[in-house]
């Protein structure tokens, strides 16, 4: 017996150790969703294909083959991601009259290979282009923390389903903070690994000079297992780069010695972080004997930077169905893409070579003498669904972009981070960003492997929504 | 260069606002030029928004590159 929200690597060893048939966890793991639809986490239910695919794993194992490292763990996949025989809806009501995708995504093929079952679709904001999952047409997608306060965005459903316990892992894509956003709010894990990395074949671009792909889990372990399975060169992603496979899951028992860590702060960084949180990240430090202080001094421009060049590149995406089906789009996602369709050359430009010069920055001043940074994820926890400004150390901000503020100088850049989540006892969850040079996200990991061992990351499903996702599986 | 009538360092345009167009002309002309429509119930939303990111383009600009020259190519971490 087994809860449905165990952890991916314990269902796939008790699969292939033949304690637990495939089938099994995959009907439980069905027989939970109708509960869990309270956090309206799912746009599709891919059950007829997910019965097959457990069915086949086993059979595989009943005939001895060797199984995949996912064998019969349940996933499912913000719906930017391609699916066959779906259309690819991006959370959009547009895309909804796109033909059914003809092929899986690059990323879901690697976790079908490792054994992996997709059960689902999942909600997010239109387009990616929002960090709270308030959809005007496939509705709010609710915190399992709080179901009165948002998952976060835009991967906010990959996040909610995760949190809730209904599957171990889920896909998510982060442009601008939009796994580790989600990640923070609701509690969990998350990677963006560096950009190139991984491939995005199959996934419907937001702004694609910085599109990454990216997911949640409830383990460090989880984590790397998965971003294992999903590591490869795909010549149809133009920035996929040839590199070796360089696993994490073996480098996460090496501890932290050797790790030049420190924490970074900055202007934004001391003034617009709610104390608590920055007594979190601070914590967090002491654990790691981070004692060094690195200031992100070029951060704000990096912020405008990055927002200048994501409202160009969505905008460009959509100009087509700007002129002929306006009124389609969600009023929020619509008004941003209009006013991104018209700015001179010129901002977009210059963005785009401080873009250049903020990432040598970084490479020639910051990481010559620090492996990884420790920065908070969001300002402040999950705020109430329709809130729309925020006070934050007696300043009143517009609650949306203000979600943003530490983690679009980093995307920008394509640099890896692992999201942490930090568990409080009474209040709502937060996040902490473990930030790497490039292609180094095994540091990262290392770190979070870390904190998790010494107990001040984990990542419960809180106690509610673990009464729905916890019911047995019958082997 | 900043086009003449923008401020580099508020993002906004310059006075006195008859020397030159304003935010909503700019907005709405070159909407129209690009094939563009936007209907009174977005207007408002779009002016909000190209504001904002007009603020943030005041920051960008107003950043000193060492080379104003350097190609803004793709961006790729690739020989990193």
């Amino acid at each position: 017996m087994m809860a449905v929200s165990e952890r991916a690597l314990d269902i796939a060893g008790r699969v292939a150790q033949g304690e637990l048939r495939a089938a099994d966890v995959l009907e439980a793991t069905l027989a939970a969703l109708p509960a869990a639809a309270h956090y309206n986490c799912f746009t599709a239910v891919t059950a007829a294909r997910a019965r097959e695919e457990a069915e086949a794993i086993d059979r595989r194992r009943s005939r001895g083959e060797a199984l995949g490292p996912l064998a019969g763990v349940p996933f499912a996949v913000k719906n930017l991601f391609d699916v066959e025989g779906l259309p690819t809806l991006a959370g959009s009501r547009i895309n909804a009259n796109r033909a059914p995708a003809i092929r899986d995504a690059f990323a879901i093929r690697r976790l079908s290979a490792a054994g992996a079952v997709l059960v689902g679709t999942l909600n997010m904001e239109e387009y990616a282009y929002g960090f709270t999952t308030e959809n005007a047409h496939y509705g709010a997608t609710r915190n399992p923390h709080d179901p009165s306060r948002i998952a976060g965005g835009s991967s906010g459903g990959s996040a909610a389903a995760v949190a809730a316990g209904t599957v171990p892992f889920a896909l998510g894509s982060d442009t601008n903070g939009s796994i580790r956003v989600p990640a923070a709010l609701c509690g969990i894990f998350g990677v963006k690994p560096t950009f190139g990395r991984l491939s995005r074949t199959g996934a419907f671009p937001f702004a694609p000079s910085f599109d990454h792909i990216g997911h949640f889990a409830r383990s460090v372990t989880d984590l790397a297992a998965v971003y294992d399975a999903l590591l490869g060169h795909d010549p149809d992603d133009p920035v996929s780069v040839q590199r070796e496979n360089e696993p994490v899951l073996p480098t996460l028992s090496r501890g932290i010695d050797g790790l030049r860590i420190a924490m970074a702060t900055g202007p934004d960084f001391d003034s617009f972080l709610e104390p608590g949180m920055r007594a979190d990240v601070e914590a967090l430090c002491q654990c790691l004997g981070a004692t060094a202080r690195v200031e992100m001094r070029d951060a704000a421009v990096a912020r405008a930077a990055a927002f200048v060049i994501t409202a160009a590149e969505s905008s460009n995406l959509h100009i087509a169905n700007l002129k002929s089906r306006l009124f389609d789009f969600d009023p929020s996602t619509r008004d941003k893409f209009l006013a991104g369709a018209l700015l001179p050359s010129h901002w977009v430009i210059q963005a785009q070579r401080v873009r250049r010069h903020y990432l040598r920055t970084m490479l020639d001043v910051v990481f010559a003498n620090t492996d990884v940074l420790i920065a908070p994820c969001t300002p402040f926890p999950a705020t109430p669904i329709g809130q729309d400004a925020v006070t934050v150390n007696g300043k009143t901000v517009p609650l949306r972009p203000s979600l943003g503020l530490f983690v679009q100088p980093l995307s920008f850049i394509g640099l890896p981070v692992v999201s942490v989540p930090i568990s409080r006892s009474k209040g709502l969850p937060t996040g902490v960003q473990i930030i790497a040079r490039p292609w180094r996200e095994d540091d990262a990991f290392r770190i979070a492997a870390y904190l998790e061992k010494e107990g001040l990351v984990s990542a419960p499903v809180p106690p509610v929504a673990a009464s729905i996702a916890g019911e047995p599986i019958k082997p | 260069m900043l086009r003449p009538g923008w401020d580099s360092h508020s993002g906004r345009l310059r006075r006195p606002r008859e020397e030159y167009m304003d935010t909503e002309n700019y907005v709405m002309r070159t909407a129209e030029a690009i094939g563009l429509t936007i209907p009174s119930a977005c207007a408002q939303g779009t002016l909000r928004g190209f504001d904002r990111l007009a603020q943030m383009a005041a920051v960008v600009l107003a950043h000193q590159l060492a080379d104003e020259t350097e190609s803004a190519q793709i961006f790729s971490l690739d020989h990193e």
